[in-house]
């Protein structure tokens, strides 16, 4: 069965995978504490930074249509060198849906569930990653859908109903900190909206109309710049940066802020609720593209078996890494976060580079999942 | 000399074939021999009465003939065929002086309407459970059918699982025949077409396929006949065969195709170019494909203002969502959440929970089993005693178990809401699978709060987005989204804003219902 998705499913999981770590970690102000006042310009260029990046896939889709990386790498680069860089590829995403697991089993472990073990949340996003990975990039494409617009949904109405508590004056004189802070500001979420690239690698091969992945992208990033935008704003309007330098989750403390009424107050069990979704989305993403990979390694072997055993795989993987919250808070740190991240999202420009050079095309049927 | 494996794993391989030979042979001995009639007048009766076991129900009427004549019998199912119909068009013609003595020549002077010609045994037993009488002559090896069926059947009444306000108040019988008159009297046109299916090997049940032509997707269609004419099976015996049979998604406790007991429901869904399946004996129709907002509307919500209708649906909307999570969340903000609930309300629930042995869950646990087992028990009583078992649960389940601090009065206004919420679902299935999945949802609810209902919930709408109904989409408009398909969701747009058919279901040229143009003008005022 072919599996194809919407240019709408594909913004969706850009919108969900970036808003999980802005919602929780608050990832725009934390690469750099105390933050600097002017910290929603990191997200402006952090996203222009990364749209060229998304872009670079994009380019490479139209140059092999129908293709995912796993099947251009091994005619740009030759089979040997190819599939070393598929495996490359593959062990990244393992890697990095361990890490995600780690970041949101601790955020829950850590804000909420004080009493309760860590690993069991790690269970149960492996849980969910799983169904998902076997139901194929249709059903993640589907379930980013509700989840973005729960989470949408929740993100703007807590940023409305804690306008009345924001002090807009914290954020003035604009720049008063120079350039160069707010330079070192950015690098951290040039890394988080860099995640388009590999969501895109998945995405766009799978597009039902590969056209229109511009319009996806545009919007996705967009959205989440915004949201980026926004969110710096009123932790900072609400907080201010020093007092941010102290909370683990300056979101979920916002979150806390606001009431209506007499009535409806601590809505930050809302807030989590919203968040939940988008974070079975990105794990679910990490997962099937680890799957994918290696199904693509071993000539299209069936996902639904391979499922399982990437899946034990990527959870061995997270008990070995960030094994403590502060370790995940350090990991935030450009100089770990963004070297993690960036050859990894720079990769499909290159070998975009190389096709071009070797000026290689190619075509192929849509692959199936 | 080598030992010859080979030959081991050879004989082994024959032993099995020879076993599954074997058992082929003793399932061969359910079926029905097909075997032609020999032209032999006893032979072939005695031949039928012994593939029915020389059963008393099924009567060998002799009709003795003048010399020169081919002596003849009349075979028929007692209870399946009207004998006065016999007696008169068959047996008293037979019987007449210078009557026709060649089996076709009697057609000229029979008046049954339904005469057809068989040849062999299995068509003549098929005849006979059809309710058909079978005629046999010597010397002749066919005999004639002629169509005499008549039984008791229910009349035509108001459903009583679908009653409405508004609207029509038919519903469906066990009779085949009648149901598809209901549809038929709904949709005078000859693009109705109507495919007859007859399975079970025992059973030999009249299955019926119903579509529109040229509006329903012709892959539909294909996929529908082909899933249908699949299916193996001994005996059906209701709707809900075909439906497990069939379904897209066989472990998922979500019905994959609409049930309706409804005439005026099928013809909407026909008409939105879905098929229909009707199943003899059964009062309920199948009709698919169908989502999960089919489950959540009533044909009742076309026949209110689309104000009320759109109200409606979104207390069905509502209904589900606290049928699935009420008592999950009861258990969770209790157990887990304290600070999620206003003071105030919190020193009401504390009161109320006072001297209650029990954590949230336990209790909640209860009252849902014990609210369960009335439910069930209510479903097989005899209908006098039904009203006393309501008295007895609403006293055991509210009242006495208050007062004996069982349970807290909040417990019970939410097992009542949860309760109330199931049945104003108007697919009983859909309600079904919730009760079923409110369960696990508590449990997650009692291990990890609120984050462990929303787990649940999200295993719930993961089986939901991975659910298909002849591979539409369940959750269809909305995921994926359609956006004209959206005037008809959640909330109900005018009748004569509804220009679309569904998308999945009707071939693309056909998806317009309705020109542009029918909303009515503001000049009608006067």
């Amino acid at each position: 069965m072919r599996y194809e998705i919407s240019w709408w499913q594909f913004a969706m999981m850009l919108i969900c995978s970036k808003l999980t770590l802005l919602t929780t970690y608050a990832i725009v102000l934390v690469g750099q504490l105390p933050p600097v006042r002017d910290s929603w310009l990191a997200a402006i260029i952090a996203s222009a930074i990364a749209l060229p990046m998304i872009f670079a896939v994009y380019a490479l889709s139209l140059r092999f249509p129908g293709k995912t990386i796993f099947e251009i790498n091994p005619i740009v680069l030759g089979r040997f060198l190819g599939t070393v860089v598929n495996v490359i590829l593959v062990a990244f995403y393992v890697h990095w849906a361990g890490i995600t697991i780690r970041q949101f089993s601790f955020f829950l472990d850590s804000a909420v569930y004080l009493r309760t073990p860590e690993v069991v949340f790690g269970i149960l996003f492996i849980v969910v990653a799983l169904v998902a990975t076997r139901e194929g990039i249709e059903f993640i494409g589907r379930t980013a859908e509700i989840a973005a617009i729960v989470i949408l949904v929740g993100m703007s109405s807590y940023y409305l109903l804690s306008i009345p508590d924001i002090d807009i004056g914290i954020i003035r004189p604009f720049l008063g900190e120079g350039w160069s802070r707010l330079w070192q500001q950015s690098l951290t979420p040039i890394a988080l909206y860099g995640e388009g690239v590999w969501i895109a690698m998945l995405a766009i091969p799978h597009l039902s109309q590969v056209k229109d992945a511009p319009k996806a992208i545009w919007f996705g990033t967009g959205v989440s710049t915004a949201l980026g935008i926004i969110s710096a704003f009123l932790l900072i309007g609400l907080f201010g940066p020093e007092l941010i330098a102290r909370l683990a989750f300056p979101s979920f403390s916002a979150a806390r802020v606001v009431a209506l009424g007499n009535f409806f107050e601590r809505i930050e069990w809302l807030m989590l609720i919203m968040w939940i979704g988008a974070m079975g989305v990105k794990i679910s993403l990490l997962v099937f593209g680890a799957t994918f990979g290696t199904s693509r390694i071993f000539r299209k072997y069936p996902i639904r078996h391979l499922a399982v055993v990437i899946v034990l795989l990527i959870f061995v993987t997270s008990r070995f890494t960030n094994e403590t919250l502060s370790e995940v808070f350090d990991f935030f740190s450009p100089a770990i976060y963004l070297l993690h991240a960036l050859p990894f999202q720079l990769a499909p420009a290159v070998i975009l580079v190389i096709a071009w050079i070797r000026r290689l095309k190619g075509s192929g049927l849509k692959n199936e999942a | 000399m080598k030992p010859n494996r080979n030959g081991i794993f050879t004989t082994i391989a024959k032993l099995m074939r020879l076993w599954r030979k074997q058992q082929k042979v003793s399932r061969g001995s359910l079926t029905i021999p097909k075997e032609e009639l020999s032209g032999n007048l006893a032979i072939d009766v005695e031949a039928i009465q012994s593939l029915f076991g020389h059963a008393d129900d099924v009567i060998v009427r002799h009709i003795p003939q003048p010399p020169g004549r081919p002596d003849a019998a009349v075979v028929y199912i007692d209870g399946l065929v009207s004998k006065d119909a016999i007696a008169k068009q068959i047996i008293e013609r037979l019987l007449e002086p210078g009557n026709p003595h060649d089996a076709h020549a009697i057609l000229s002077h029979v008046s049954a309407p339904d005469v057809s010609a068989v040849h062999t045994l299995k068509q003549v037993a098929d005849a006979l459970t059809l309710g058909k009488c079978v005629l046999l002559q010597d010397t002749r090896r066919e005999a004639m059918c002629f169509g005499m069926a008549e039984w008791n059947q229910r009349n035509v009444e108001e459903p009583a699982s679908e009653p409405t306000v508004r609207g029509p108040r038919e519903g469906f019988t066990e009779d085949l025949r009648t149901n598809i008159v209901l549809l038929r009297r709904r949709l005078r046109t000859p693009a109705l077409r109507s495919e007859r299916f007859v399975i079970g090997r025992q059973s030999q049940t009249q299955v019926q396929l119903l579509y529109l032509d040229g509006i329903a997707r012709d892959e539909v269609v294909a996929e529908m006949r082909d899933r249908i004419q699949k299916i193996d099976i001994d005996a059906i015996l209701d709707s809900n065969y075909i439906d497990e049979l069939v379904s897209d998604n066989p472990r998922s406790p979500f019905p994959s195709l609409q049930r309706t007991e409804r005439p005026d429901r099928v013809v909407a869904d026909l008409l939105e170019g879905r098929v229909a399946v009707i199943v003899d004996g059964s009062p309920i129709v199948l009709s698919g494909p169908t989502t999960l907002l089919g489950l959540l509307q009533t044909s009742e919500d076309y026949y209110l203002r689309y104000h009320a209708a759109s109200f409606a649906r979104e207390i069905r909307w509502i209904a589900g969502l606290i049928g699935l999570i009420a008592p999950s969340v009861y258990v969770a903000i209790l157990s887990y959440h304290h600070e999620l609930i206003p003071t105030q309300l919190l020193f009401t629930i504390a009161a109320g929970r006072e001297g209650v042995p029990f954590p949230p869950f336990v209790e909640a646990l209860l009252m849902e089993t014990a609210f369960e087992i009335l439910r069930e028990a209510g479903l097989r009583m005899p209908q006098q005693i039904g009203p006393a078992l309501s008295i007895v649960g609403v006293l055991v389940i509210g009242d006495a178990a208050v007062r004996a601090g069982l349970v807290s009065p909040l417990m019970i206004v939410v097992v009542g809401m949860t309760a109330i919420a199931t049945f104003a679902l108007p697919s009983n299935d859909l309600a079904n699978a919730i009760r079923l999945l409110r369960f696990p949802t508590m449990v997650a609810a009692a291990i990890l709060g609120l984050f462990g209902v929303i787990f649940a919930t999200m295993l719930v709408a993961a089986l939901l987005i991975s659910s298909r109904s002849l591979g539409v989409p369940m959750l269809s408009p909305y995921i994926p989204v359609w956006r004209r398909g959206l005037k008809d969701a959640m909330v109900r747009a005018p009748i004569w804003a509804l220009r679309d058919r569904p998308w999945h279901a009707v071939n693309p040229d056909q998806i317009k219902r309705q020109p542009e143009g029918q909303e009515p003008k503001e000049e009608n005022k006067r």
